[in-house]
C-alpha cells in the first residue's frame, strides 16, 4: 500500500542528516504510528510521501505509483493533514471544502453525502457558512480533516492530528481511523500523545536522529525493549540511547 | 517627544527595511538582489530621459505663449495630485492594516503620535518618488527661466512641504471613511465598494471644478490675447483642481518679488494648518475606525437546507475552481482589491484626467491630431491595458500570496496547466476591470468606434496573457511564501518590479516592431502582427511556466 525503500533526505547542504535511509511497508487494513522525538525527521518523512519535499535518494510508493514519477494518480490515492491547519482564510468553509471536492473530482453527489456526515460528526455545520478566518484553531484543524476524508481516501496520512483537538473530535478521528481499516484502507500518522499511538496503533515505528529505531506492533517493541513496560517507557530507553 | 521620534524611526526602519538590509548586505546569497535593484533602475534611464526631453519641449511651448508660469504649476500639481490620490490607498494600508498596529495599539500612544509618525514615513518615501517626478520641472523651470538664488531656496522648501497638504487631505479622508464603515457584519465589502466609490467621487468632484468657469472659448484669439496679456492665466485655470498648487506655483515663479515670499508663507502655513488639523482628527476618530478592524464576523448560522444543496450543487471543473478561488481572495483581501483592482482602475483614470486638464489648457492640439487617426487609440489603449495586465500585480504575486497555504497547491492531484490556466484566468478577469474603467475614461476625451472597443478589448486582452505568464514566471522562480501581513506578499514584493521591468522590456519590443512598421505597412497587417506575437509568446512561456512550476514545485522546501 504505502512503501518507502532507502529514503534520505539531508538539509543544508548535505550537512545536517534529517531522515537516514528509511525503509518501511504499511499494508491495507493497517494503522501505523509514527513515533519520536522533536526535530526527529517524522514531518520531513510525511512530506516527502505527500510529495511536498524531493527525497534525495529512495522511492516512495503508493499502491505500486510512484509519488514522484506519477504525482497526479498517486496523489489521488492520498489525502494529507498538516500539523497546523494554514489554509484559506477568506474562503467560506463550505467553498473551502467544495474547492477540495473540485480538486479530487468528488461527483456533486457523493460529495453532498460525504460532506454532511463529517461536518456533522466534528460539529461544523453551523459554522460552515463563515470564513475560515473566523473559526478557532481547533475548528480549522476539524474543517481540513473533513476535506481531507471527501474523497475517501486509500492512505490516510496525518501529522499530530491530535494536537488542538477536543477530546470529543479526537475520540472521533479515533473512530474514524479504525473504521478506514476496518475498510481496508491506510492510516499513517505522527503523533507525540504515546497513549493514542499505543492504543490505536497496529503497528509503530520509532524515528530518531533521522533513522528508524524501532518497528512493529505493540508485542514486538515490547519483546525487544529491555524494559518490557509502557510504549512511553520503551521510548524513552530507544530515544536516550 | 521622544516617543514621537521612536516612533518615527522604527516606523522608517520597518517600511525600508534598514536593518534587514544592513544584514543582507553582508551575506553573499542576498547581494545579487542588489546588484538586480542597480540594473533595474539602469534599464530605465532611457525612459527618463524621454520623460526629460518631453519636459523640455513643453516648457518650450509654452514659454511662447507666454504661460512658462504653467509649467511650474503642472509639476506641483501632478505631484500633489498624485500623492492625494494615491495617497488614499497607500494612507488606508499603512494607517488601518500594517502588522504594528498590533502593538502599537494596545501601547499607552496617543493616536496623534501613531498617525503622526505613519505620516512622516509616508512623506518620505513621497519625497523619493517626487524627486523623479517633480524635480525635472524644477530644475527645468530654475534653469530655463534665468532664476535667481532665492528660486532655489524656495523649490527647496516647496519640494520638502509638497506632499503635506495632499497626504492630510488623503488622511482625513480615508479616516472619517474607515470610522463610518467600520459597521459590524460586511466590513471588508462594505469598505471595498465603498474605496471606489470614494476614489470615483474624488475624480468627478476634480473633473467638476476642472469644468467650472471655463468660459473662455480655448483657441479662440480672445484667448490667445488673453494668454499674451496675462502670464498667470493658465496657472489660475489650471490650478483650479488643487488650489494649494497655485499659491506653490506662484511663491516659485514670482520669487523674485515680495509676492513670492507671501505666497511661499502661506504655502507653508496651510501645509503645517493641514497636518494639525489631521493629528487634531486623528485623536477624534482614528481609534473609532480601526478597533475591530481585524474583527471578523462570526455567525453561528447554520445553513439552511437549501443553501446546503445550493452550495453543494456547485462542481465546477479544476481550472474554473481554481481561477473562482483566486477571485474570491482577491476580492475579500482588501490589501490585494486596492492594489490590483485600485491599480487598474486608478491608472486610467488618473491618464484621463491629465489628458483633460492638458487637452483644457495647452495641450488641446493633441486630442485634435489623435482624432483623424483613431488607430492610435486603439494601439494606444493594447498597449496600456497589455502593461495593466503586469501591474494589476496578479500574476507576479500569485504564488507568494498563497503564502502558507502554498502547500495545498502542491498536494493536489491536479496538473499544473490547470493550475496554470485558473491563475491566469483571475488576471484576465481584472484585466476586464481595467478594460472597462480604460473605454470608459477614455470615452470622455474620444468617441471610440466598435472597431476601437473590439480592438481593445481582444487584443488588450490577448496581450495580457504574455504579461501574466511572465509576472508568474519572475514569481515561480523566487515565490515570497513566508509572510504574516498580505500587505508584504503584494505590495511588498519586490517580484512586483521585477515583473514591470520584464514587461515594460517586451512590451517596448513590441512598441518598437509597431513604431518600425506602422508606416510601412498596412494597419490590419500590423493588427496581425500584433496577435502573431501575443499568441506566439503565450504558448512558449505557458510552456516555460508549466516547466518552473513542476520543478519548482517538488523543489521548494
Amino acid at each position: 500500500m504505502l512503501k518507502l525503500e532507502g529514503v534520505s533526505k539531508t538539509y543544508d547542504k548535505g550537512k545536517v542528516k534529517a531522515v537516514d535511509n528509511i525503509n518501511l511497508e504499511i499494508k491495507s487494513g493497517e494503522i501505523f504510528g509514527f513515533l519520536g522525538p522533536n526535530g526527529a525527521g517524522k514531518t520531513t518523512t510525511i512530506k516527502m510521501i505527500v510529495g511536498l519535499l524531493k527525497p534525495d535518494s529512495g522511492k516512495i510508493t503508493i499502491n505500486g505509483l510512484d509519488i514522484w514519477k506519477e504525482p497526479i494518480s498517486a496523489k489521488k490515492q492520498i489525502s494529507y493533514v498538516p500539523d497546523t491547519p494554514e489554509i484559506y482564510n477568506k474562503l467560506k468553509g463550505i467553498e473551502y471544502l467544495n474547492f477540495i471536492s473540485d480538486m479530487y473530482d468528488i461527483p456533486k453527489g457523493i460529495r453532498e453525502e460525504r460532506m454532511k456526515r463529517y461536518l456533522e460528526i466534528f460539529k461544523l455545520e453551523k459554522a460552515v457558512g463563515d470564513l475560515i478566518e473566523s473559526y478557532s484553531h481547533g475548528m480549522k484543524q476539524k474543517l481540513v480533516l473533513t476535506s481531507a476524508l471527501l474523497h475517501d481516501p486509500e492512505v490516510f496520512i496525518l501529522d499530530e492530528p491530535m494536537v488542538g483537538l477536543d477530546p470529543k473530535s479526537s475520540f472521533q478521528l479515533k473512530k474514524i481511523m479504525r473504521e478506514r481499516c476496518d475498510e481496508g484502507k491506510t492510516v499513517f500518522f505522527s503523533t507525540h500523545v504515546l497513549e493514542v499511538a499505543e492504543k490505536i496503533c497496529d503497528r509503530l515505528a520509532i524515528i530518531n536522529n533521522g533513522k528508524i529505531i524501532a518497528l512493529g506492533t505493540m508485542e514486538e517493541l515490547k519483546s525487544h525493549a529491555e524494559s518490557s513496560q509502557s510504549l512511553e517507557n520503551i521510548f524513552l530507553e530507544l530515544t536516550e540511547q | 517627544m521622544r516617543k514621537l521620534f521612536s516612533l518615527i524611526k522604527t516606523d522608517l526602519n520597518m517600511t525600508f527595511g534598514l536593518s534587514s538590509l544592513s544584514f543582507k548586505a553582508k551575506e553573499k546569497q542576498e547581494r545579487w538582489k542588489f546588484i538586480l535593484i542597480v540594473v533595474v533602475m539602469f534599464s530605465l534611464i532611457p525612459f527618463y530621459r524621454l520623460f526629460v526631453s518631453w519636459l523640455l519641449k513643453i516648457y518650450t511651448g509654452l514659454s511662447m505663449l507666454n504661460q512658462e508660469g504653467s509649467f511650474m504649476l503642472i509639476g506641483i500639481l501632478y505631484s500633489q495630485l498624485i500623492v492625494f490620490i494615491l495617497g488614499i490607498v497607500h494612507v488606508m494600508s499603512k494607517y488601518y492594516f500594517s502588522n504594528d498596529l498590533n502593538i502599537l495599539v494596545p501601547a499607552p500612544i496617543k493616536s496623534s503620535f501613531i498617525i503622526g509618525s505613519k505620516f512622516i514615513s509616508i512623506c518620505i518615501s513621497q519625497y523619493i518618488s517626487q524627486l523623479v517626478l517633480t524635480l525635472p520641472f524644477i530644475i527645468i523651470y530654475g534653469i530655463k527661466s534665468q532664476l535667481g538664488f532665492l528660486f532655489w531656496i524656495y523649490s527647496f522648501i516647496i519640494f520638502l512641504t509638497l506632499p503635506i497638504i495632499p497626504l492630510s487631505f488623503s488622511s482625513i479622508i480615508v479616516m472619517f471613511f474607515m470610522k463610518y464603515t467600520n459597521i459590524k457584519g460586511k466590513k471588508d465589502l462594505i469598505r471595498g465598494i465603498g474605496y471606489f466609490l470614494l476614489i470615483g467621487i474624488i475624480v468627478f468632484l476634480q473633473l467638476k471644478i476642472q469644468s467650472l468657469g471655463n468660459n473662455i472659448e480655448i483657441g479662440g484669439e480672445q484667448y490667445l490675447n488673453k494668454l499674451l496679456a496675462d502670464n498667470s492665466i493658465l496657472i489660475k485655470n489650471i490650478g483650479k483642481s488643487f488650489p494649494p498648487s497655485i499659491i506653490g506655483t506662484f511663491a516659485l515663479v514670482r520669487s523674485n518679488s515680495f509676492n513670492g515670499f507671501l505666497n511661499l508663507i502661506l504655502f507653508i502655513s496651510i501645509s503645517i494648518g493641514s497636518f494639525i488639523l489631521l493629528l487634531f482628527i486623528s485623536e477624534k476618530i482614528f481609534f473609532s475606525g480601526l478597533i475591530g478592524s481585524s474583527e471578523m464576523a462570526f455567525k453561528k448560522s447554520s445553513l439552511q437546507e437549501k443553501t446546503i444543496k445550493d452550495s453543494f450543487a456547485k462542481s465546477y471543473p479544476q481550472y474554473i475552481s481554481i481561477f473562482l478561488k483566486e477571485i474570491k481572495m482577491l476580492f475579500r483581501t482588501p490589501i490585494y482589491l486596492f492594489n490590483s483592482i485600485g491599480g487598474v482602475i486608478i491608472i486610467p483614470i488618473v491618464l484621463v484626467m491629465t489628458t483633460i486638464i492638458n487637452g483644457k489648457g495647452s495641450f488641446g492640439a493633441i486630442s485634435g491630431e489623435i482624432e483623424d487617426q483613431t488607430h492610435l487609440i486603439t494601439l494606444f489603449g493594447i498597449g496600456l491595458i497589455s502593461l495593466l495586465g503586469m501591474t494589476n500585480s496578479v500574476g507576479c504575486t500569485t504564488f507568494s500570496r498563497e503564502g502558507k497555504n502554498f502547500w495545498i497547491s502542491r498536494v493536489i492531484p491536479v496538473k499544473v496547466e490547470h493550475q496554470i490556466i485558473g491563475k491566469i484566468l483571475s488576471s484576465l478577469f481584472i484585466q476586464l476591470i481595467a478594460i472597462a474603467a480604460f473605454i470608459i475614461s477614455i470615452s470622455f476625451i474620444f468617441d471610440l468606434t466598435l472597431t476601437n472597443i473590439l480592438g481593445i478589448v481582444f487584443l488588450g486582452l490577448l496581450g495580457s496573457i504574455p504579461m501574466t505568464e511572465l509576472g508568474m514566471i519572475v514569481d515561480i522562480m523566487r515565490p515570497l511564501l513566508v509572510w504574516d501581513n498580505p500587505q508584504k506578499a503584494m505590495k511588498e514584493n519586490l517580484n512586483v518590479i521585477l515583473g514591470m521591468v520584464v514587461g515594460i522590456l517586451y512590451l517596448l519590443v513590441i512598441g518598437m516592431i509597431v513604431f518600425y512598421y506602422i508606416t510601412k505597412l498596412e494597419l490590419n497587417i500590423i493588427y496581425f502582427i500584433i496577435t502573431t506575437i501575443f499568441i506566439l509568446s503565450s504558448f512558449l512561456l505557458f510552456v516555460w511556466l508549466k516547466k518552473l512550476c513542476i520543478s519548482q514545485f517538488s523543489n521548494i522546501e
